[in-house]
């Protein structure tokens, strides 16, 4: 008996994915002689600092500190695009969370192809293969303050948004600047059909500029509840002390993608592809998501943070049809604007 | 092309300075103009923004004029505690307006604001300031905004002969005719120079609109640059077509200002006697009593609000929820990887700013001022180019630009000191020119016909002469530069990152409580190193 559990560990550790795959000497070689990685990253404060430790702690002979770039998604996607328009690409690898910019990129051949191993561990809709896959996702739900609003008053589904006691200025939305809301209000118009997004407008929901604000005002009661708040924000130590709460929607809820990959023309091509394999195996995702950020992989085999339901639980959406969600995306701007303003 | 007629160091002198403001601003300003093209008519669709601009431009700087002319007023000599209230006053420079929109959106948010928390219990929920309004973004744009119109008033004031207004009284005019006939024209050209100031610093203003203003549905030209931006791809030209379109504003309101000013002499400096400095000695308590409260509403409770963010473990409306923390400090100092990286760069170049753009300012002004060749009208207006962008343009145009050229400098420090010295070019120039114009030229005359060369009399009496404007200039370009955002977030990287970076950073994506912590950081650094000039040129005794 012993024995068969053991050997179940064995092979159970030989075909982990995170595991398994070990890095092409050759590859490691090239990346020493280059001896430098530039990212260029969107996620939120020092925790990427943490994992680019860990990674640099697995090949120390990478400085990867001097082109380190860290900004919101927007500003990070500008300065990787005027670099590579001026033909002065210094990034090699970007992360940032605009699903919809990557698939654009992608087209115009500014992603450099790159077909490490972890791709397969990654469901299809989270990836394109051989360019990007998520480094992270969130859920972009309703969150709400259990010192505000009773939790018997609390929506369960995106329809109860719709009910009167939410109306007036009482829910807050993100800015359209963000990929964020346009990923949110293009997932729900699949899943709940284009009335639903009318009907909350109608709602005349508080537009805040960015997510923290919008936690900041959540917190202090000055909105009953944020409609479109990155999961992770509500399971934060402060978040849960100060009583905020996340819902899952029945009806589903919209995953926003962090996509992570290697850019056309890297100048250190061979570190970037140790880093890709890195943040896409089982540790690098561990570590990243559910450790550091409290966000989900999109690998089945890694584990939520504590206190969070698996991403198997909820029904999560992702767009499956990116030439669509790519035209969407280039009307979003003007489609918010005479929804919300 | 300036081609003055007379000495050699003058002519050299004119050719540099026209090559180096026109090295710095053009590229960025035509890589904009370039990129607007094809989307000019963007706004339009939009009239409600461009309404909304306008009539915060004009409320904040009607307000903002307002203060700062009754501070610089009320604090003419005789007024009790008048040197620690003329420090504090202009607080506000150092505060920033992110930390004071974020401090009074602390205290008076209806739900939470500790100002309504005290007002509900005291006199029922009817009793409600919102700062989340429109009333709320003009009057928190004005607080952080007026310190400029009371250093230009104030200054204009301090170089004010007293034996004009004894003329006016000794041929039997009223206290109040000399006040409306002989004081308001004076100081008409600082008025003006504050107001067309005002206007445009406060249609460019971002951070207010947007913390107080897009939560109240207030959208204003920045919010909607902001917003253009950050979409992908960004909407450039569209950003850009705004960014025209407050372009032509400020330029309109520029060439009004000259126009206003052109047939009328100002000089108040000459090298007859004169004794500087008007005086009021009525109702100096209620002037005291008027500073005391600016002082209170623009920097003493903001600050308890931020100071209350930055120590409590998060900011809700339910006190007991809430602990008294140094977490928030303690994560900004020691956790958060770029504080002292970054507070380090910014003192550095913060400084450097200053110095260069003092210096060239002084150049241009020199030039365009006592200069004799043509075009120096056009080097004027080319010099106040980078004030008539909105800062978030203008940093786009720098990008394009310093990412194509071939120079080792895209990327390091030293971009970020060029794309500093374009932004506050202008500053440097009207401080340096306000003190020239006031400065009779009989006085370089006169050194110049006892034999004195240029460069001598440069030295031994224009400069001595107005090294207090200029030290006062350094001060406040110090004190700019070190909050300076737009430019610095598109060209920054790990290594050339500042202070003001990284509290826009945890502003946009972290806590809000750091971000409190953090400003007290930077608040902090750009004191340190003011007090520490300032203690050096009074040991020196040039105050």
């Amino acid at each position: 008996m012993i024995g068969r559990i053991l050997l179940a560990c064995v092979l159970a550790l030989a075909l982990a994915p995170g595991l398994a795959h070990a890095a092409d000497p050759a590859v490691i070689d090239a990346a020493r002689h280059e001896g430098a990685l530039a990212v260029a990253d969107s996620a939120p404060g020092e925790n990427f600092q943490k994992f680019m430790a860990a990674f640099k702690a697995k090949y120390p002979f990478l400085d990867v500190a001097t082109g380190f770039y860290s900004g919101p998604t927007g500003r990070v996607l500008a300065r990787v695009n005027a670099e590579i328009d001026a033909k002065r690409l210094s990034f090699d690898v970007m992360l940032a969370a605009n699903t919809a910019a990557w698939i654009d990129m992608t087209r115009q051949g500014r992603i450099q192809l790159y077909a490490s191993p972890e791709y397969a561990a990654y469901p299809e809709h989270a990836k394109m293969d051989g360019y990007w896959a998520a480094a992270q996702a969130i859920a972009v739900i309703p969150v709400y303050n259990k010192n505000v609003l009773p939790p018997g008053d609390a929506p369960k589904s995106w329809r109860d948004l719709l009910q009167p006691h939410f109306a007036g200025k009482r829910m807050a939305i993100q800015n359209a600047a963000a990929g964020t809301q346009f990923n949110w209000s293009y997932l729900l118009r699949q899943a709940l059909g284009p009335e639903f997004e009318q009907k909350f407008a109608a709602q005349q929901p508080v537009v805040m500029a960015t997510g923290a604000q919008m936690t900041d005002a959540i917190t202090r009661g000055e909105v009953m509840l944020g409609a479109a708040l990155d999961h992770w924000r509500a399971f934060t130590p402060e978040a849960a002390q100060a009583g905020l709460v996340a819902v899952f929607p029945t009806e589903g809820v919209p995953l926003t993608i962090v996509p992570v990959g290697i850019l056309a023309g890297a100048p250190h091509p061979n570190a970037a592809k140790l880093f890709i394999d890195f943040i896409l195996s089982q540790e690098g995702q561990h570590l990243l998501d559910t450790e550091l950020y409290g966000m989900y992989s999109m690998r089945p085999d890694v584990a939520p943070a504590a206190g969070q339901k698996p991403l198997s639980e909820v029904h999560a959406l992702l767009p499956t049809d990116q030439a669509d969600y790519l035209r969407a995306s280039q009307d979003f701007p003007r489609h918010f604007e005479e929804l919300f303003h | 092309m300036i081609l003055p007629r007379s000495s050699r160091p003058e002519t050299v002198l004119a050719l540099l300075v026209s090559g180096i403001v026109a090295v710095l601003v053009l590229p960025p300003l035509l890589a904009v103009v370039f990129a607007g093209m094809g989307a000019g008519f963007a706004p339009l669709r939009q009239p409600q923004v461009i309404l909304n601009t306008l009539f915060f431009g004009l409320a904040t700087t009607a307000c903002a004029l307002l203060i700062g002319g009754a501070l610089a007023l009320a604090l003419l000599p005789g007024v009790p505690g008048r040197g620690i209230l003329e420090r504090l006053v202009v607080m506000p420079l150092y505060l920033t307006p992110l930390l004071t929109a974020m401090g009074w959106n602390w205290l008076a948010s209806p739900h939470s604001g500790l100002l309504n928390l005290v007002l509900h219990a005291v006199f029922g929920p009817w009793a409600t300031i919102n700062a989340v309004s429109l009333g709320g973004v003009v009057l928190v744009s004005a607080l952080a905004l007026a310190p400029l119109p009371y250093l230009l008033i104030s200054d204009a004031l301090r170089a004010f002969d007293p034996a004009l207004l004894e003329a006016g009284r000794v041929h039997g005019a009223a206290p109040n005719l000399v006040f409306r006939r002989i004081v308001l024209p004076l100081l008409l050209p600082a008025g003006l120079a504050s107001a067309v100031l005002l206007c445009v610093q406060s249609i460019g203003l971002f951070s207010v609109p947007a913390v107080l203003g897009i939560p109240a549905g207030f959208h204003v030209a920045t919010t909607e640059i902001f917003q253009l931006l950050e979409n992908y791809p960004p909407q450039i030209p569209e950003a850009t077509a705004w960014g025209v379109l407050l372009l032509g504003t400020s330029a309109l309101l520029t060439l009004a200002q000259a126009a206003l000013l052109r047939r009328r002499s100002f000089v108040t400096i000459t090298g007859k006697a004169f004794r500087p400095g008007a005086r009021i000695a009525r109702a100096r308590l209620a002037r005291a009593v008027l500073a005391w409260i600016y002082v209170a509403l623009a920097t003493v409770l903001p600050l308890i609000a931020l100071f209350w963010a930055a120590s409590s473990t998060f900011v809700t409306a339910n006190p007991k929820l809430m602990r008294f923390t140094l977490r928030h400090f303690s994560f900004v100092l020691f956790t958060y990887p770029k504080t002292w990286l970054a507070a380090g760069n910014s003192v550095v170049l913060g400084a450097l700013t200053a110095i260069v753009v003092c210096l060239l300012g002084l150049a241009v002004s020199w030039v365009v001022l006592r200069g004799r060749g043509s075009g120096r009208g056009a080097l004027d207006q080319l010099s106040m180019v980078p004030l008539t962008m909105p800062a978030m343009v203008f940093a786009l145009g720098l990008l394009w630009v310093y990412v194509r050229v071939p120079l080792p400098i895209y990327g390091t420090v030293a971009i970020l000191l060029i794309a500093y010295a374009t932004h506050y070019l202008p500053f440097g120039v009207r401080t340096t020119s306000a003190a020239l114009r006031q400065l009779h030229p009989e006085l370089e005359e006169a050194a110049r016909v006892s034999g004195a060369s240029w460069l001598r009399t440069m030295r031994r009496i224009t400069l001595p002469l107005i090294q207090p404007t200029v030290l006062a200039a350094w001060i406040l370009l110090f004190v700019m530069a070190m909050q300076e955002v737009s430019s610095s977030i598109l060209l920054y990287t790990s290594h050339s990152i500042v202070l003001s970076v990284a509290v826009f950073d945890l502003w946009e994506n972290g806590n809000q409580s750091d971000v409190a912590a953090l400003g007290f950081v930077q608040l902090a650094a750009s004191f340190l190193v003011v007090t520490v000039v300032l203690g050096v040129r009074q040991r020196r005794g040039l105050a």
